[in-house]
């Protein structure tokens, strides 16, 4: 079952982005939603935590194909994944 | 109930106490008996380096402590073979002897847990 | 589901407690149970006593003991952690002879075994890194 990962810095994707499985889930928080500006590889399942995205002024700026989240969906999206890496630097 | 619990070890062994201090929910894990695996990646795996003397800083030695977890039933010790030759590391210079992971390997080794911390 | 939480970052220094207790609130909100809560590193620095928040910020702090008081949850200090970055509770005060508790009496102050106890007992376990 799949792995769903936290990022919450953005030099931290860089060792994220490698073990993404197909079936995997990124959720970028607190400073991890700059990574969202990068160019990405469209296959990724990728979510990024609102508020987080919102206090850094990133809301217009994020590609369409980023998924906003909410906190409940935040939880959702655990409870939906088997476990939850998640990665810093 | 015992589970599969894996620590990502992917800080630097002196410049704060991460990385002593996740040894020791380690060491606690192992001896709760649950089935503890370690990841080293990136910098962290400068936890492992032969010749540490954490008493020059006035702190424990991280590579004493790595070298005795087998001795606590801790085994299953696994490096990132990307990282390593990114900073030029080899097994020679571990304290420790690990099993090698390519990317796929991480992935595989990931997905064959309960619990990721760090 | 049964879910325990890990904070390991620092109040201010990071965002992790903010961020784990916007997760609690939402998880409990959805009707999940919260096993325990578990500040590790700087994080047990997020129980100190005493604090005063700026009154244009969130108080962090104050969000935990709100949980803690209307849904029971632990709120549980590593010892090790604590007691070398000075979070003391009475009873550890007394121990080692210091001048004051700094710990919340919300926040309880516990081994690791309850660490591992936490995940061995959840459905879920995520941890809020520095």
């Amino acid at each position: 079952m799949a792995t769903l990962h936290l990022v919450n810095k953005a030099a931290a994707w860089a060792d994220c982005e490698p073990l993404l499985g197909p079936e995997d889930t990124a959720l970028l928080i607190e400073d991890g939603v700059y990574a969202a500006l990068q160019a990405l590889p469209a296959d990724i399942q990728l979510h990024v935590l609102a508020p987080d995205v919102e206090a850094r002024g990133l809301a217009e700026r994020l590609a369409p194909s980023v998924r906003l989240a909410s906190f409940e969906d935040f939880v959702r999206l655990v409870v939906g994944h088997a476990r939850v890496l998640s990665w810093t630097c | 109930m015992s589970k599969k619990i894996l620590f990502l070890l992917n800080r630097a062994p002196y410049g704060s106490s991460y990385a002593l201090e996740a040894l020791e929910s380690v060491l606690v894990a192992a001896a709760f008996e649950q089935r503890v695996s370690l990841l080293f990646k990136g910098t962290g795996l400068h936890q492992l380096l032969t010749g540490q003397d954490g008493a020059a800083i006035g702190q424990r030695t991280v590579g004493k402590v790595l070298s005795a977890l087998p001795g606590y039933g801790v085994e299953r010790c696994f490096a990132c073979r990307p990282s390593a030759e990114r900073l030029g590391l080899a097994e020679r210079d571990f304290c420790l002897p690990v099993k090698w992971l390519d990317y796929e390997g991480q992935r595989r080794l990931i997905d064959d847990q309960d619990i990721v911390t760090g | 589901m049964i879910i325990s939480v890990a904070v390991h970052g620092a109040p201010y220094a990071s965002s992790a407690a903010r961020t784990a207790l916007g997760f609690v609130e939402s998880a409990l909100a959805l009707g999940h149970r919260i096993h325990r809560v578990f500040f590790y590193h700087d994080a047990v620095l997020t129980a100190a006593e005493g604090g005063v928040a700026p009154q244009d910020e969130q108080d962090v702090q104050a969000g935990w003991v709100r949980l803690q008081r209307s849904h029971g949850i632990e709120l549980a200090l590593c010892i090790a952690n604590a007691l070398k970055r000075g979070m003391l509770s009475d009873a550890e005060r007394r121990r080692y002879d210091k001048p004051a508790a700094t710990v919340h009496e919300a926040f309880t102050i516990v081994g690791l075994g309850q660490l591992v106890e936490a995940m061995s007992a959840s459905d879920r376990f995520v941890t809020f890194q520095a």
